[in-house]
């Protein structure tokens, strides 16, 4: 299979309906494929990435292709030539908890021990919950297990950690069938 | 013996409802072979569904015991109008599908099922799964249904922060 001709179109905006369809709006009646995409809101803010092929074209051109709408709806559009796709993981997946009072530090202890052990984070995500006087800091990860890591102690030593920042830790394994 | 090809989504053919068995003829021990052998055929696959060769009857041939990890199964069913009468607790799985390639999600299934079916002779039996067995059969039976794991998926990070209160 050819490499396609990837860009990643990222933008963040002041939510509010409309966002998606403007944005889809402009590849489809510029003809681009959107391959992948993620969005959530956070904070109030919808942030979306879109990774979209097209063929014969620039990050300039599609920068310029998205003008007219950072202008009408006042966002503000960041466009990437992909050049190639990285090595996809191969391995157990696991999902990570980490959650307690709220305190600096915790999610860069956690990923500076996985980035040591080479244990690869394929998604994260982290909210602040709980009162405004006390509020609880929620992480969960999902990391993919290199087969020759597994056995090796990284959830006891995941879970000293925890102990050692005065948080909770739950690590469970995803169990993924085809049936 | 026939191994057949597996229909792949959007095949429209794995949105339709099957229809009951009403007796066993030679086409319907065909269809059993078939999938018995369909199933065997693809290695890793623990149970298919009629829907899923293109055959429009209330059929699922299942083997729960190819999975290693399953210590509690029932071995190889044929499943002959297979019906949940009953369900317990829920159990998280991501599932993937012969019919649907090159995608998984995750889906909330009863951890316990009391599944009432007919057997190869129309003989009426009830038998009762758990975790991966009961989750492979409630995959296969909604198969019957025209119905895809893929109606069943939840968003993983609405999952992940948000659990249901049941009340």
């Amino acid at each position: 299979m050819t490499q396609k001709n990837l860009f990643a179109v990222t933008l963040i905006a002041a939510d509010r309906p409309g966002i998606v369809a403007a944005v889809s709006k402009i590849f489809y009646e510029n003809s681009f494929n959107i391959e992948d995409s993620s969005s959530t809101l956070l904070q109030g803010f919808f942030s979306a990435i879109f990774i979209v092929s097209k063929e014969g074209v620039t990050a300039d051109d599609v920068k310029k292709i998205f003008s007219g709408l950072e202008k009408t709806m006042n966002i503000d559009f960041n466009v990437q030539a992909m050049s190639e796709a990285g090595v996809k993981p191969i391995g157990e997946h696991f999902i990570i908890s980490v959650y307690g009072s709220d305190k600096p530090g915790i999610v860069n202890r956690v990923a500076e021990y996985l980035a040591n052990r080479e244990i690869n984070i394929v998604d994260l995500q982290t909210k602040v919950a709980g009162s405004e006087k006390s509020p609880i800091y929620l992480m969960v990860l999902e990391v993919i297990i290199d087969p020759k890591m597994m056995g090796t102690g990284w959830e006891d030593d995941l879970k000293k950690i925890s102990r050692e920042m005065g948080t909770d830790v739950n690590i469970r394994q995803i169990e993924t069938y085809e049936f | 013996m026939a191994v057949r090809e597996v229909l792949k989504y959007p095949d429209p053919r794995l949105k339709e409802i099957a229809e009951d068995v009403v007796e066993i003829n030679d086409y319907i021990k065909q269809v059993i072979t078939d999938l018995t052998d369909t199933m065997e055929a693809s290695g890793h696959s623990t149970g298919i569904a009629a829907t899923q060769i293109g055959e429009n009857v209330r059929i699922v041939v299942a083997d729960a015991s190819k999975n290693a990890k399953c210590e509690v199964n029932h071995g190889r069913l044929v499943l002959i109008n297979p019906e949940i009468i009953q369900w317990e607790g829920m159990i998280q799985f991501r599932e993937g599908c012969m019919s649907v390639p090159d995608y998984t999600g995750n889906v909330n299934r009863a951890k316990k099922i009391l599944l009432r079916y007919q057997d190869e002779n129309l003989e009426q039996k009830v038998i009762e799964a758990e975790d991966f067995e009961a989750v492979l059969l409630q995959h296969e039976t909604d198969h019957l249904e025209g119905t895809l794991f893929l109606d069943r998926v939840i968003s993983k990070r609405t999952d992940l922060f948000r659990r249901k209160k049941f009340k």
